[in-house]
């Protein structure tokens, strides 16, 4: 009896191990508040884009060891607090070089961020290269990441609460001691039956 | 045969069954599932429930108003504490009164409302509230551009009295920035100037942060030096001058000359009554109201001796004078200055001259008219004040560093009168009508020749502004350019450029009609009103500077005088995108029942495709919202009939908007519902100082579209 009991324990335990190991995934998730930027009433169209400005930073903590493997940031043009809609502009993370939402186009501007009645929402679902991007500024600025905005026209840059949302794993350690423990598991048991 | 019977058959029902005009979108059918309420606003300034009740005591067959009680001046909680106006802690809960023209963004429950505050012979001002009920009730948040800080001295305040401020607040937003458009509603600037632009710059909490406390378009009180923009030279008529004397100024440097006042003209006015010729008579008379709002405040007054030399001359003003020969001219040396404006006063007794042309010089001698015709306050009796020149916004710098400038303030023919024009004086160059009018109407409202023997004009707060030429451009408020005689904007289309519908309204400008196309006296025996009222559209770039796209068609007819149509229509609607593709359109009318051109009569709804072309659904004899009911015989038909003749959308009229009911604002609450927020007056408001103006609120429910 003990040698059937002792080999289907030890089975257990590792698949159980090598179940257990691949939870090894982090939701890292950061927002940034609504924000109210300064308006501008000049249209002349030729005093435009203005300097990107920083509507705030997103605070990002990756396990060691852990790697990016996914990731969206959303948002509204337009807020709840001072308004529905937000000037012509785009909007970038990872120092301006992941263009993550854009209200440009003057005539279609209705149509493009300013859709219903109240803010308009948009999402971006980052690249395997936006997230290698993103692991660089992450690793070279304290875990921060900027989220900015290029004004191309009059009026004023609102926008309504931003999310940073991004998985990471540890992928490869994970599988490999799944697939050991299953391995040890099976020479085990073959071992207590020989005995 | 019975194949081609049978493919007849098939094609006929095919050809049945097709929808006979494809074209035809359905419309919104609108209904109310509760009653509109009134509104109360918690905090904020005055209001009227403070002073009630209010009540008159009068005296006398015929009775004549003697005593009052209740009111603003001493009414339970009065207007003023300690000699400033009050404001109310948040836990003071009120009826929304006096308020009108709200102006609503936001969504669902939360919603941001601006509103025209506007105490009867009091003040004016913009307040902003919010609500988290959909309207039903409101904080007060901030108010601004408020056109005085003065107390009453009574209940009616009528000689003191001053309302016109700015009014009819509409925002136009783009992508986050918001500008803010107001009505210069003091005389001589309504429906003459442009609207007062202002930029919104608002913070959470403060939706009209950084707008002035109070009203810009005050007297100025700098004086211009080396380094600061202001007043070059002012009269304030205070103690300068005296009787027979030209006024000298309190700041500055100038000339002030009566114009045309002696003369030789003569007339027969009656039996055994002839005057001929008339010397200066000029003075300094106590004139209250106005700019100054002091009551021993004087204005200059320009006249001849009138029956006061020996029994035989004239008054001084003459339908004889030739036209621009008769007023008052003042001369300032701008050497220094430039961005000139020139600002006065014009006070115009009831059978003063009604209409003033303003003419400038800049070499002493040759005059030219600037800015527009000028019409007395219907009735007379009253101020016109502050009228601004800017020469400067008009484009004319030859007025700058001019030794020679002046401006004199003449009065010139009545165009829109349709009498017999005698004399005309030089026919081929002023062809008929080419005379003179009163600023008292005819009980029928038409202007009246003239009279030669009695009116006069008087002037104060007479200013001439300026910049030295060493510092920057005097700023003044910025006014949009390009739209027609605009009394406010009835709504603006999401996007950019700039696109709006606005009320376009011509004092008086119906005169040029047939008299089939004019209204005549009201039922109740009220008199005609005359303005000319279009619904334009307009576009532009920065909300300043607008082109003009012409009349839309469909929502009023400014010649209709049937009972059931809509002549007027009032700004501060609301343009809703359909699901169908249509726009729809709440907004404020009226007709010839009113004898106002102010378009309370209804709200009504209409549709449109393109924005210029519109469909009434709701209108005076189906609307959303109606005044009291009113049975009258049609000027058209001449068959008695009931306005409306339909009960209304909201149901029942309610007292509280049984006299005026208009500026209707629909906030989106969900794909099939709005909350509409509006204006009221009960239908006693001309003569109870406890209840006018207030706000009410009503959930639609749309059928036959969603509202994206």
């Amino acid at each position: 009896m003990t040698k059937h009991i002792a080999p289907a324990v030890i089975l257990s335990i590792a698949l159980a191990f090598g179940i257990a190991v691949p939870s090894r995934a982090a939701d890292i998730t950061s927002t940034i508040g609504e924000y109210n930027g300064t308006p501008d009433f000049d249209f002349t169209a030729g005093d435009y884009p203005l300097a990107p400005v920083t509507i705030g930073s997103f605070s990002v903590a990756i396990p060691d060891g852990f790697s990016l493997v996914s990731g969206t940031i959303s948002g509204y043009f337009g807020n709840d607090d001072l308004s529905s809609t937000t000037a012509p502009s785009d909007y970038f993370v990872d120092g301006g070089s992941i263009e993550v939402a854009e209200c440009d186009d003057e005539q279609s501007f209705s149509d493009a961020c300013d859709a219903g009645p109240g803010p308009t929402a948009w999402t971006y679902t980052f690249t395997p290269g936006d997230l290698l991007n993103l692991s660089a500024e992450i690793a070279a600025n304290n875990g921060n990441i900027d989220f900015t905005a290029v004004q191309n026209f009059a009026a004023s840059i609102q926008t309504g609460t931003t999310t940073l949302d991004l998985d990471a794993e540890t992928p490869e350690p994970a599988s490999a001691f799944m697939f050991c423990g299953g391995l040890a598991g099976i020479a085990l048991l073959r071992r207590f039956r020989k005995a | 045969m019975k194949i081609e019977l049978l493919s007849l058959g098939v094609c006929a029902a095919l050809c049945a069954s097709a929808p006979v005009n494809a074209q035809v979108t359905p419309s919104v059918t609108w209904s109310a599932p509760s009653a509109p309420i009134q509104t109360t606003l918690a905090g904020g300034p005055w209001l009227l429930p403070q002073g009630g009740p209010y009540q008159e005591t009068l005296v006398g067959t015929p009775p004549v108003l003697t005593t009052t009680t209740g009111g603003p001046f001493d009414g339970p909680i009065p207007y003023c504490s300690a000699g400033t106006p009050i404001v109310n802690p948040s836990s003071t809960v009120n009826t929304m009164q006096p308020f009108y023209f709200p102006f609503v963004t936001g969504r669902g429950l939360n919603l941001q409302g601006y509103f025209d505050y506007r105490p009867r012979d009091i003040s004016e001002a913009v307040v902003a509230a919010n609500s988290t009920d959909g309207g039903q009730t409101w904080h007060f948040q901030q108010q601004v551009e408020s056109l005085n800080t003065v107390c009453p001295q009574s209940d009616a305040n009528g000689a003191n009295g001053n309302e016109n401020g700015e009014g009819h607040p509409n925002i136009v937003s783009f992508g986050g920035g918001n500008i803010l458009f107001l009505l210069d509603r003091r005389n001589g600037h309504a429906d003459f100037d442009g609207l007062l632009v202002h930029d919104l710059t608002p913070k959470a909490g403060a939706p009209l942060y950084g707008l002035s406390a109070l009203t810009e378009l005050g007297p100025p009180t700098v004086t211009a030096n080396s380094t600061t923009a202001g007043i070059i030279t002012q009269w304030n008529m205070a103690s300068a001058g005296g009787t027979n004397t030209h006024p000298t100024p309190n700041t500055g440097s100038g000339t002030a000359n009566p114009l045309g006042m002696k003369n030789s003209y003569s007339l027969n006015c009656g039996s055994g009554c002839s005057f001929t010729g008339s010397v200066n008579s000029e003075d300094l008379t106590a004139t209250p109201g106005g700019t100054n709002q002091s009551y021993s405040a004087k204005a200059w007054r320009i006249r001849g001796t009138g029956n006061n030399n020996g029994g035989t001359s004239g008054n001084g003003w003459s339908t004889q004078a030739p036209q621009y020969t008769q007023g008052a001219q003042f001369l300032v040396n701008t050497t220094g200055y430039h961005n000139i404006a020139f600002e006065y006063d014009w006070y115009v007794t009831a059978q003063g001259a009604r209409n003033l042309q303003a003419q400038y010089t800049t070499d002493g001698t040759t005059w030219t008219n600037v800015g527009p015709l000028y019409v007395g306050p219907a009735g007379g009796d009253a101020y016109y004040p502050q009228i601004e020149i800017n020469f400067a916004a008009l484009g004319i710098h030859t007025v700058d560093n001019n030794p020679n400038f002046g401006v004199q303030l003449v009065s010139a023919y009545d165009p829109t009168f349709v009498g017999p024009g005698t004399p005309c004086t030089i026919p081929t160059v002023n062809p008929a009508p080419c005379t003179y009018t009163a600023a008292k109407l005819s009980s029928a409202g038409a202007p009246v020749q003239l009279n030669n023997t009695s009116g006069n004009w008087r002037f104060d707060e007479i200013n001439v502004l300026g910049t030295p030429t060493t510092t920057n451009t005097l700023t003044f408020p910025t006014k949009t350019i390009g739209l027609t005689n605009p009394d406010g904007i009835l709504a603006s289309v999401p996007g950019y450029p700039f696109k709006i519908l606005y009320v376009s309204k011509t004092l008086n400008g119906d005169y040029t009609f047939p008299t089939a196309n004019q209204c005549g006296s009201t039922p109740s025996g009220k008199s005609a009103n005359h303005d000319l009222v279009q619904i334009r559209i307009a576009t532009s770039t920065d909300g300043i500077h607008w082109t003009d796209q012409g009349v839309v068609t469909g929502l009023n007819d400014p010649t209709t005088i049937s009972y059931s149509g809509v002549r007027y229509a009032a700004p501060n609607g609301t343009l809703l995108k359909l699901s169908t593709g249509n726009w729809g359109l709440f907004f404020g009318g009226g007709n010839c029942l009113d004898g106002d051109s102010d378009s309370f009569h209804a709200i009504l709804y209409a549709e449109s495709s393109n924005l210029t072309s519109w469909t009434m659904i709701n209108g005076i004899n189906n609307p959303i919202a109606s005044i009291s009911s009113v049975t009258a015989t049609d000027p058209v038909t001449q068959q008695v009939v009931t306005i409306p003749g339909n009960t209304p959308v909201v149901g029942a009229t309610q007292p509280w908007f049984s006299g005026r009911v208009y500026g209707p604002q629909a906030a989106w609450a969900s794909p099939t519902t709005v909350n509409l927020i509006f204006a009221g007056y009960n239908a006693t408001y001309s003569a109870d100082l406890s209840d006018y103006r207030t706000i009410g609120q009503v959930g639609l429910t749309a059928s036959g579209a969603t509202l994206p």
